[in-house]
């Protein structure tokens, strides 16, 4: 079964959970396209299990240890090896537009040294742009990964959306933290992507193919 | 295709040429350029290399066939004023990494007018370079994502540091990763070398410092073919008083009375914060204070919710462009990202720290 699996609530649930760390009812339905009450259905039957647990005084839903657990045993069901083996090479694709997102952003906040005002429009067009033909490439590589798991249509959808409100004018749709902006979209991307392959971020880039290497200090 | 590049009428020179790129001049092609020039001259191995000379256009038809030999290319500045003996212009210039052939002439563009960047009158007005135009070459190669990406400190003619770092060098020569360290001359063997198809990427430093004749500094990238060379330049600093990265972690140095452990890093995003300082090693790990230093290996998408209950931010790894990095500044958020693991090893549960996340320094007590 190499194709894409009819998705599964319980899972892309738990999924989402545990790659946001926590969220509200609203904004974890938001981020499944779902209705809110199939989302907190699902939270609460999560919660029944020891699989999530709600703070109720912040109205916060986060994963349990055990759910993390659980989650990644359902994501080796989701997403087998075969699949994974086909999901490396557009991950390997992802890294350096990965590179690219980030010198962007930094771009977008920073100049010389100092926070940017957006009192410049040549310098915020010309990082727009260049995100634009970023996203070009971005959209390549998740309709390729779509294929094979819907879930990556849904962050395609999600990234489009964040492009959208900041071409609309919303400058917090960039980089803006807690508010599905364009980085932290991707953050949910990346953290996807090494979840689903099982890269630690330590080896990410040891991982390029090429001349072998020798790790400093035998590690 | 070696016919086609390289004629004087062209404006894109191959400065890889086999015939040889004719005479250049560092008005008209920039230290970068001419670093390049020097390095194939010497029969070391550099990329493909062509450059559009400051003051020249190309006609679509020169991008076009630039285009026809590689799909992707790096396309970086090559001023008159950079790489010189006396003002390295380090991390002005704007570069581009993995650019489609079909983009090749915005990108140029681009990097040209990196020149007339505020940034860059500042600086020179700052270091007390002359004003008037900078004349802008611009380099072009074919690129492929290295494994590996070095630079070379030359200490002098038998000696020098070379730094490195898995995947792109960009990073690296901002600041933005912390690199493994080695210093030369080195014991052959020694474990922990960059080692590339059996030989010290050290090892070959050195042996271009000989070919040379002098301490240079040096830039290099590992391909799946083999180590390539990308920019040498002559010494421009006195590295024995250069603040050093050995010293991550180690107990206070001079200059901070004493009033506990210095630990440095990368100033990530600006601001200085005292307070009491919480380590986790994952987001759910009970013990998180809201109002507290978060103190973490790495930081992912799950942390952000912690982080914006958070004073400041201190990271083992990292540098300028990592999601911590990003989330922090966007927060207000001091942050050092970088410090070492070594560096929060063994912190107590009632550790204060000052985060001086302006000059990526923190101070443990």
């Amino acid at each position: 079964m190499t194709g894409a699996a009819p998705e599964d609530e319980h899972f892309l649930t738990l999924h989402i959970l545990v790659l946001k760390g926590m969220g509200t009812a609203a904004a974890l339905a938001g981020t499944l396209d779902r209705g809110g009450p199939a989302t907190a259905g699902a939270l609460r039957a999560l919660a029944a299990e020891g699989f999530a647990q709600h703070l109720e005084k912040r109205d916060i839903w986060r994963p349990t240890a055990e759910g993390k657990e659980h989650h990644a045993g359902l994501l080796r069901q989701d997403t087998p090896a075969a699949v994974v083996e086909l999901i490396q090479p557009w991950y390997e694709r992802f890294l350096p537009l990965n590179d690219r997102l980030k010198s962007l952003c930094t771009q977008w906040q920073v100049r010389d040294g100092s926070p940017n005002d957006h009192t410049d429009d040549a310098h915020d067009r010309r990082v727009v742009g260049e995100l634009e033909a970023l996203h070009e490439r971005t959209t390549g590589v998740l309709g390729g990964l779509g294929a094979l798991r819907p879930r990556y249509l849904r962050l395609r959808d999600r990234l489009d959306s964040a492009l959208a409100r900041l071409t609309g004018g919303d400058i917090t749709a960039f980089t803006g933290v807690m508010r599905d902006s364009y980085h932290d979209v991707w953050m949910e991307l990346h953290r996807d992507l090494l979840l689903t392959t099982g890269t630690g971020r330590d080896v990410e880039e040891a991982r390029l193919k090429g001349t072998r290497l020798v790790p400093a200090e035998g590690g | 295709m070696g016919r086609d590049h390289g004629r004087p009428a062209d404006a894109l020179i191959e400065v890889t040429a086999a015939a040889g790129a004719g005479p250049l001049t560092a008005r008209d092609v920039g230290g970068k350029t001419l670093g390049l020039a020097t390095l194939h001259r010497a029969g070391l191995r550099v990329p493909r290399t062509w450059v559009l000379p400051a003051g020249r256009t190309a006609r679509p038809g020169d991008w076009d066939r630039l285009a026809a030999v590689a799909d992707r290319w790096a396309v970086r500045s090559s001023a008159d004023v950079e790489d010189g003996a006396d003002l390295s212009h380090a991390g002005l210039f704007h570069s581009e990494l993995d650019v489609a052939g079909a983009e090749l002439a915005s990108a140029a563009a681009r990097v040209r007018a990196s020149a007339d960047e505020p940034g860059v009158a500042a600086y020179r007005d700052r270091v007390g370079a002359p004003a008037g135009p900078i004349g802008m070459g611009v380099v072009l190669q074919p690129y492929e994502p290295p494994a590996a990406s070095g630079v070379w400190l030359g200490r002098g003619p038998g000696s020098g540091r070379l730094e490195w770092t898995e995947g792109s060098g960009e990073r690296l020569v901002s600041g933005r990763v912390t690199p493994h360290a080695e210093e030369w001359p080195a014991a052959a063997g020694e474990p922990g070398l960059l080692v590339v198809d059996g030989h010290a990427a050290g090892g070959a430093c050195l042996a271009v410092q000989r070919l040379l004749g002098q301490a240079t500094d040096l830039e290099f990238a590992v391909l799946g073919s083999g180590l390539v060379w990308l920019q040498c330049r002559p010494v421009t600093r006195d590295l024995t008083r250069a603040d050093d990265r050995a010293d991550l972690g180690d107990p206070a140095g001079p200059g901070h009375g004493g009033r506990g452990r210095l630990l440095t890093g990368v100033a990530a995003s600006p601001g200085v914060v005292s307070g009491p300082a919480v380590r986790l090693r994952d987001a759910d790990e009970h013990g998180w204070r809201p109002g507290s230093v978060l103190v973490t290996e790495e930081t992912g998408p799950e942390w952000v919710p912690l982080m914006a209950e958070a004073t400041a931010l201190v990271t083992a790894v990292g540098g300028m462009l990592c999601h911590a990095a990003i989330v922090a500044r966007e927060l207000g958020l001091p942050c050092v990202t970088g410090v070492g693991s070594q560096a929060l090893a063994g912190l107590g549960p009632n550790t204060v720290m000052e985060v001086d996340g302006t000059r990526g320094r923190v101070v443990v007590t």
